[in-house]
């Protein structure tokens, strides 16, 4: 139910959060995100790019002998203290705010339809600019589904995996090879795939009009029904 | 040129360890960090059992893993044999203690650097040799130039069960009876999982990322020619 | 006997039922002991004289064949000690027979040089010199009449035993329950006085019993178990080896842990004494400690030790 204004205020008011339990139509725009949906990625992005950050400098060849001892002593600390925030913060913010529109997100995303694979066979095009009808996706298109998938996937990995090598003193010694090599790996998948996301999201035309629903929720209602009409159709109307 | 071969002859070795504390007395080593440590190998029944100390210590590998893994390239293996660190570029990342196939690296958590046998470079520069063999009471250790004819190296490593641990410049003399497989470890194991660490994954990742990379550039270039040539903003639909 | 001066030997842990030295000792009017270190003997003395340990004295010269070599001090004492020969001297000095005493090591060791051509800076300068008009050592033959290994000896039969060694059985037996109790050294200590040094301690802390599968597994102890080995002169806890290379009714320790100084801070009480288990037994004719001849009992000690 979206709030009204109190009686007694007449000025008004700041648009809010709605408290809901998923998205929704209003007017002429879309409730895309709810909050904690939006808190959890954020704390979620912002970690990650951190961790990603901190930890190319290990991987990429030159780049730790370059900075030397100190900053890579830093980067190290950085990279376990943040990793507390990429551990602890996203999944139960999911689950106390967002359980059902989660839960929704987590089902669905490992369904393909026709659609979806179709989508995925076109988008290619559409990412570069060609022209191509690309068939009506739901909440999520195929692309951002797969985007979803390395998510739901990558963090469990990259989590286990990173605590394990937290105490790789600890670990027998194939263990600890497969688990530095698992955690590098993984890392660089995510990251190419946060490269697109992060492009997508605030750069490509067709893509960025997306972008508020990740920061105030709410998205223009023609961009919604136009990329995601077989979702929109289904969404209440709320006042 | 000059190419180091290492021969240690376990069926005299005492296990007295001198060879332990001399190392860490050379090189500064709080006593519980030990570049070379005996243990005991048992095997068969009493009264036909068979024993024999067995060193454990880093064999500077031919291609070691320890050197592959080391992001910042401390870790290196020279033309003479001996695999050195250079200890201002150690980050203590611990990479190198976890592929190690002989666990030979030790974490000095003063220095904040994962140290690791020499060989003694510092004194085979200076023609002195170093202080394990120097010090080993029973001459079980021997350490000699395969370059050099005159080197007793030769003879000691044709002497009756000798075997080259594989990949490395290093021999031992088992005892009468006991086979290298059971006493002695195999470092070959696991290799290829370093291999495919750092010569397939890591650089397919970045491979990756880099062409995630150049897929957006190529995008954002082809839109921003499109936008140039005219047109209204597109917005992808109908 | 009323006095006991013990130097450089700690026989509360190394000759036997230490339990016995203890009670012997604190019947003495005076103990003195004159060690480089607080030992078990040390612990019950009136007086301990501490000796400078060898980098911090000079040592009669040693003499091996053709070579001579010296232990020659390479630091000032770090604590207040002195060298066992100036000790020996100022006693006898107090008792009024210092004159027998009146020189120095250098003195001493200069004139034991005389005869080789040699002096004593040279000999300090080199540390180890060749006697160009000894004869060198010859380790073909041995120092015996025959230059073999006899086992006729007209020397033993003179002094009450008999030409041809012959076996004297011991006096205990592993019977039951019981296990004859071995000892002997490892190579990484020396006998029962550097289980504290710290490079030695960090290589061996502790002894460990040796004892055979079937032995191990009849009394419900596996490897690493701490256990309990007794007889009627002492009981000490150290954990078990399970191991092939011991017979089925003996079981072995290593000897020279088990210290019972807290001085010692790294060895205090860690492995066994052997020693408190064996009598003070002398052996007819040759005099030697009787080491070896006890049985114990080994059980699984509960708990921590």
């Amino acid at each position: 139910m979206a709030m009204s204004k109190p009686a007694s205020d007449p000025r008004p008011q700041a648009p809010q959060a709605p408290q809901v339990s998923g998205p929704f139509r209003q007017g002429d725009r879309v409730y895309r995100f709810l909050t904690a949906e939006r808190i959890a990625h954020w704390a979620h992005a912002l970690s990650f790019l951190v961790l990603l950050f901190t930890g190319l400098a290990l991987v990429i060849r030159g780049v730790a002998a370059f900075l030397g001892g100190e900053v890579m002593g830093a980067f190290g600390l950085t990279h376990r203290i943040v990793a507390v925030v990429f551990t602890i913060v996203a999944v139960p913010t999911l689950i106390v705010g967002a359980r059902k529109s989660a839960g929704d997100w987590v089902r669905g995303t490992f369904r393909f339809d026709k659609d979806d694979v179709r989508f995925l066979m076109g988008f290619p095009k559409d990412f570069f600019g060609l022209k191509v009808k690309l068939p009506d996706q739901g909440r999520f298109n195929a692309g951002e589904k797969i985007n979803s998938i390395l998510q739901i996937l990558g963090w469990p990995t990259m989590v286990i995996t990173g605590w394990m090598l937290v105490w790789k003193d600890a670990l027998p010694r194939q263990l600890g090879v497969w688990t530095l090599t698992i955690h590098s790996f993984v890392a660089m998948l995510l990251g190419a795939a946060v490269l697109g996301h992060i492009y997508l999201a605030s750069i490509h035309p067709h893509a960025r009009p997306g972008f508020t629903g990740m920061t105030s929720g709410w998205v223009p209602g023609w961009w919604a029904k136009g990329h995601y009409k077989k979702w929109y159709d289904k969404l209440p109307e709320k006042q | 040129m000059t190419r180091y071969a290492y021969f240690i002859d376990l069926s005299i070795c005492a296990g007295c360890e001198s060879c332990t504390v001399a190392c860490q007395n050379k090189n500064g080593l709080d006593p519980n960090l030990a570049y070379t440590r005996i243990h005991r190998y048992e095997a068969g029944t009493y009264p036909d059992m068979l024993g024999t100390f067995v060193v454990n210590q880093c064999l500077h590998c031919d291609d070691p893993p320890c050197a592959q893994v080391c992001p910042t390239g401390a870790t290196q293996k020279t033309a003479e044999g001996p695999v050195v660190v250079e200890y201002d570029q150690c980050i203590g990342c611990k990479y190198c203690m976890v592929a190690c196939p002989y666990d030979a690296r030790v974490f000095d958590e003063e220095k904040n650097a994962a140290r690791k046998c020499t060989e003694c470079a510092d004194r085979l520069a200076v023609g002195r040799k170093p202080a394990c063999v120097e010090t080993c009471l029973t001459g079980a250790r021997i350490i000699g130039d395969l370059d050099d004819p005159k080197s007793i190296i030769h003879e000691a490593i044709k002497r009756p069960n000798t075997i080259q641990m594989a990949g490395t410049g290093f021999y031992f003399r088992l005892p009468p009876q006991i086979t290298s497989q059971e006493a002695l470890a195999d470092g070959t194991k696991g290799t290829g999982v370093v291999y495919a660490w750092q010569s397939v994954l890591q650089p397919l990742g970045q491979l990756f990322m880099g062409g995630a990379a150049a897929a957006l550039l190529a995008s954002a270039a082809a839109f921003a020619v499109k936008s140039v040539k005219g047109g209204g903003a597109d917005h992808g639909h109908e | 006997m009323k006095a006991g001066i013990f130097f450089r030997i700690n026989p509360v842990k190394s000759s036997g039922d230490s339990a016995r030295w203890i009670k012997a000792l604190q019947k003495l009017e005076l103990v003195v002991a004159i060690d480089t270190q607080m030992s078990e003997t040390a612990m019950y003395a009136h007086y301990v004289l501490p000796e400078s340990h060898y980098l911090e004295r000079m040592d009669v010269l040693s003499v091996v064949g053709d070579t001579i070599s010296i232990r020659q001090p390479v630091i000032k004492p770090l604590y207040d000690t002195k060298p066992g020969y100036e000790i020996i001297q100022s006693l006898a000095k107090a008792c009024g027979v210092g004159e027998y005493f009146n020189f120095t090591m250098e003195q001493y060791n200069q004139a034991q040089l005389g005869p080789s051509g040699w002096t004593l800076p040279q000999l300090l300068a080199k540390g180890v010199l060749k006697v160009a008009t000894a004869t060198p050592p010859d380790y073909s033959k041995l120092p015996t009449q025959s230059g073999k290994a006899e086992l006729v000896h007209e020397g033993y039969a003179k002094s009450g035993g008999t030409r041809v060694v012959g076996w004297v059985p011991p006096k205990t037996q592993p019977e039951g329950d019981r296990l004859r109790l071995l000892h002997g050294h490892q190579a990484v200590h020396s006998n029962g006085y550097t289980q504290n040094v710290p490079a030695l301690f960090a290589r061996m802390p502790e002894n460990v019993l040796w004892i055979h599968p079937k032995t191990a597994s009849a009394r419900g102890i596996k490897d690493g178990d701490l256990v309990e080995v007794a007889n009627e002169f002492g009981k000490e806890r150290l954990k078990a080896k399970v191991t092939e290379g011991i017979r089925p009714d003996c079981v072995w320790m290593c000897h020279g842990f088990g210290t019972m100084v807290p001085e010692q801070r790294l060895a205090f009480g860690k492995g066994a004494n052997d020693g408190a288990l064996y009598p003070i037994l002398v052996t007819p004719v040759s005099g030697a400690l009787g080491q070896g001849d006890a049985t114990v009992t080994v059980r699984k000690a509960g708990g921590a030790k």
